[in-house]
C-alpha cells in the first residue's frame, strides 16, 4: 500500500527527544490532520517525514522505508509545504514553481521543456498562469500561499506534508486553501498530512485527526471523538464548547473564562 | 529572455560582459609607462592568433614589454578579479547573506599572517616563498574557521559559519600586527602586499594561479543551479532534494581554494568580492545561474581596468590596486544601488 506509514517513530534535536513512539498510517487520498498544543511535535513528525531531520523506528512512503531512500528519490514522493517559507527576494513565481522540479533535475543539468509544461500544468490548475512573472514577495497572501503549494505540487509526489498551510490567511483565503487541498488530494489521491491550528477547519476537512502533545499521540479518529471538552481542556489548557453547525460538523468554540468574584473586586483603582 | 525558460542566461548580458572584457584587456595592453603605438599592439595581437600573420612592426623591446610585462599583468588581473568576483558570489550563495565576501571565513587575514612572516624575516617581498605562505596561511585560516563552526552547538549553520570566521580572523590578524611589530622596518613591503598588487615576473604567476581558477571556478559554474535552490533555505532544499551538506562543501572549498591562490599572487585585493556580484545581481537579478558566470566575466574586466587606473594615473609610480578598486567602485556601486532602490 501507498502513502505514510510512520511505526514507533522517535526523533528530537541532538539529545532532546521529542518525538516519542510515534504511530500513524495515512493512505492514498486520506487526509489526516494533526492538532495539539504549540510544541506537542507536529512541525517535527513533519520535519521527520520530509527527511529534513533524523529519526528512529520505521518510516516508510509506498511501502519503501526512507532512510535507504537517497535524497533526491525521497523527493520525488513526499512534499512540504512549510509553515513560514523563506522566498527569495525577487523570485518570480514561474521561479519559485519550478523549484519543485528540483527532484527530477539531474545534477548538472537544468530545466527540461517537460519540467516547465509540469510547472505550468500546475500553475493554471492553481491559477497562477497570469501572476508567472510577478514576483513572490509581490502577490498577496493568499495568492502567495498557492505559489507555495505550487512548488509543492510540482514535485508531483503522492505524499504532501502541509505546516499549518493557512495561519498567516484571512478567513476567506484559509477555507480557499484548505478546499484546493481537498479538492487536490481526491483528483490525484494525494495522501495529505497536515497540522492545523484551527480545530473546526481540521474537523471540516481531515478524514481524521490525530491528536498530539508532549510528542506523543493522545488521541486518533474521527473529529467528533479527538475533539472532546475533556481531552481538549486537559491537552490545550482552556476550556471549549464543541457545537454542531447545519452540515454537523464539528465546531470548536472557546469560552472565555470566568473571572473570579475576588479578583474583580481586588483593586477599585484599576 | 524567452518566457519559456525563466532564471537562463541569456546572450545579451553575457556578449555584454565579454566585450568590455575585450575592450579592457586591449586598453590594459595597450596603455602603460612605456607608450607603445597603438595600432602596432592589435597587430602583434592579432598575428599570434592562429592562421592570421601580420607584422606589426614593434621593435624587439617594445615586443618584450608587450609579451613579457603588459600581457601577463593583464592575464593576471583578469584571472584575479574572475576568481575574486566569483568566489563573492559562492560565499554569498552558500551563506545566504548578500554582505557574505570572499574573506568572510579569514582567508585574508590567513594570508596576511603568512606573507608577513616572510617578508619580516627578510626572505623576501615577492616570489615563490612568499606566495606559498600565503596560500598556507590563507587555507589554514579558513580550516580553523570551519573547525570551530562545526565543533559548535549550532552545527556548521551559516550563522555559525560566519562568527566562527570573524573570530579566526581577528585572532589571525592580531598575530599578524604582532608581527609586523616586531619587525618594524618592513612595515612599508607588509602594508604594500597587503593593499594589493598586481606585480608579475613574466608569466610564473599566470602559470600558478590559473589551475586553481579553472578547478574553481569550474566547480562554482557548475553548482549555480544549487546555489538558487539553497536561496529557499536548507531545510527546504533538502526537502526539495539537494544534498546541501555537500553542495555547500563543495562550494566553500572551491571558494576558498581559489581565493587563497588569488590573494597570495596578488596580495588583499579588496571590494571586488563583493562589489561586483552585487552590481550584476542589481543589474540582472539575483539567480546565481546569471550572477556566477556573469561575475566571473565582469570581475575580470573590473580588476584589469582598476589596475590600468592603478598604474598610469602617477606614473611612472604605482597607486595600490585596493586603493582604486574601491575607489573607482564605491562610486560606481552607490549609482547602481541608487537606481534600483528607487
Amino acid at each position: 500500500m501507498s502513502g505514510v506509514s510512520c511505526k514507533r517513530v522517535s526523533a528530537g534535536y541532538g539529545s532532546k527527544e521529542v518525538l516519542h513512539d510515534i504511530d500513524i498510517d495515512v493512505a492514498p487520498g486520506e487526509w489526516v490532520a494533526l492538532v495539539g498544543p504549540n510544541g506537542s511535535g507536529k512541525s517535527t513528525l513533519l520535519r521527520c517525514i520530509a527527511g529534513s531531520i533524523g529519526f528512529s523506528g520505521d518510516l516508510t512512503i509506498d511501502s519503501r522505508p526512507v532512510d535507504q531512500m537517497a535524497r533526491r528519490e525521497r523527493s520525488r514522493l513526499v512534499a512540504l509545504v512549510p509553515q513560514q517559507p523563506l522566498i527569495p527576494d525577487d523570485i518570480s513565481v514561474l521561479e519559485y514553481v519550478l523549484l519543485g522540479r528540483t527532484p527530477y533535475i539531474s545534477y548538472w543539468g537544468s530545466e527540461s521543456v517537460a519540467d516547465l509544461a509540469a510547472a505550468r500544468t500546475v500553475m493554471s490548475r492553481l491559477d497562477l498562469v497570469e501572476h508567472a512573472d510577478e514576483t513572490m514577495t509581490s502577490l498577496s497572501g493568499g495568492e502567495r500561499q498557492r505559489g507555495v503549494l505550487g512548488r509543492a505540487l510540482a514535485q508531483d509526489a503522492g505524499v504532501l506534508l502541509l505546516d499549518e498551510p493557512t495561519t498567516a490567511l484571512d478567513l476567506g483565503h484559509q477555507v480557499q486553501v484548505m478546499q484546493l487541498v481537498d479538492e487536490l488530494r481526491r483528483e490525484r489521491k494525494i495522501a495529505v498530512l497536515s497540522a492545523v491550528h484551527d480545530l473546526t477547519l481540521a474537523a471540516q476537512y481531515a478524514d481524521r485527526l490525530v491528536l498530539l502533545d508532549g510528542g506523543s499521540v493522545i488521541a486518533e479518529g474521527a473529529a467528533e471523538a479527538v475533539l472532546t471538552p475533556e481531552l481538549l481542556s486537559k491537552h490545550y489548557q482552556a476550556e471549549v464548547s464543541i457545537l454542531r453547525d447545519e452540515a454537523g460538523d464539528v465546531v470548536v468554540a472557546p469560552r472565555k473564562p470566568q473571572l473570579a468574584t475576588n479578583a474583580l473586586n481586588a483593586d477599585p483603582t484599576t | 529572455m524567452s518566457p519559456d525558460s525563466p532564471r537562463r542566461l541569456g546572450a545579451g548580458p553575457v556578449g555584454l560582459a565579454l566585450a568590455l572584457l575585450v575592450v579592457c584587456a586591449v586598453a590594459g595592453v595597450a596603455w602603460g609607462p612605456v607608450s607603445l603605438p597603438a595600432g602596432a599592439v592589435l597587430a602583434e595581437l592579432v598575428d599570434r592568433l592562429p592562421i592570421i600573420s601580420i607584422d606589426s612592426g614593434l621593435s624587439e623591446r617594445q615586443a618584450a614589454v608587450l609579451w613579457e610585462l603588459r600581457v601577463p599583468r593583464v592575464a593576471l588581473g583578469g584571472l584575479v578579479g574572475a576568481m575574486l568576483a566569483t568566489a563573492g558570489a559562492g560565499y554569498q550563495g552558500v551563506f545566504r547573506n548578500p554582505l557574505a565576501d570572499p574573506y568572510l571565513l579569514g582567508v585574508a587575514a590567513g594570508a596576511g599572517l603568512g606573507a608577513t612572516l616572510v617578508i619580516a624575516a627578510g626572505l623576501g617581498t615577492g616570489g615563490f616563498l612568499l606566495t606559498m605562505a600565503a596560500f598556507t596561511g590563507g587555507i589554514i585560516a579558513v580550516v580553523a574557521a570551519y573547525a570551530l563552526g562545526r565543533s559548535s552547538g549550532g552545527g556548521a549553520s551559516p550563522a555559525t559559519m560566519i562568527l566562527a570566521g570573524i573570530a579566526v580572523a581577528s585572532f589571525f590578524t592580531a598575530l599578524q600586527t604582532f608581527v609586523q611589530q616586531l619587525a618594524s622596518d618592513t612595515v612599508r613591503e607588509v602594508f604594500a602586499w597587503i593593499l594589493g598588487r598586481l606585480t608579475t615576473s613574466g608569466w610564473s604567476e599566470v602559470r600558478l594561479l590559473t589551475p586553481f581558477v579553472v578547478v574553481s571556478a569550474g566547480a562554482l559554474l557548475l553548482h549555480r543551479r544549487h546555489l538558487d535552490v539553497l536561496a529557499v533555505g536548507e531545510d527546504e532544499a533538502a526537502t526539495l532534494g539537494v544534498e546541501t551538506t555537500r553542495v555547500r562543501l563543495i562550494v566553500v572549498v572551491a571558494s576558498t581554494l581559489g581565493t587563497a591562490a588569488a590573494v597570495s599572487v596578488s596580495g588583499l585585493i579588496g571590494f571586488v568580492g563583493i562589489v561586483v556580484p552585487h552590481a550584476i545581481r542589481l543589474a540582472f537579478g539575483s539567480s546565481y545561474r546569471v550572477i556566477i558566470p556573469l561575475s566571473l566575466i565582469a570581475g575580470g574586466a573590473f580588476l584589469i581596468a582598476a589596475d590600468l587606473v592603478a598604474r598610469t594615473v602617477v606614473r611612472p609610480a604605482e597607486l595600490p590596486i585596493g586603493v582604486i578598486t574601491a575607489f573607482v567602485g564605491a562610486p560606481f556601486f552607490g549609482t547602481l544601488l541608487r537606481r534600483s532602490r528607487r
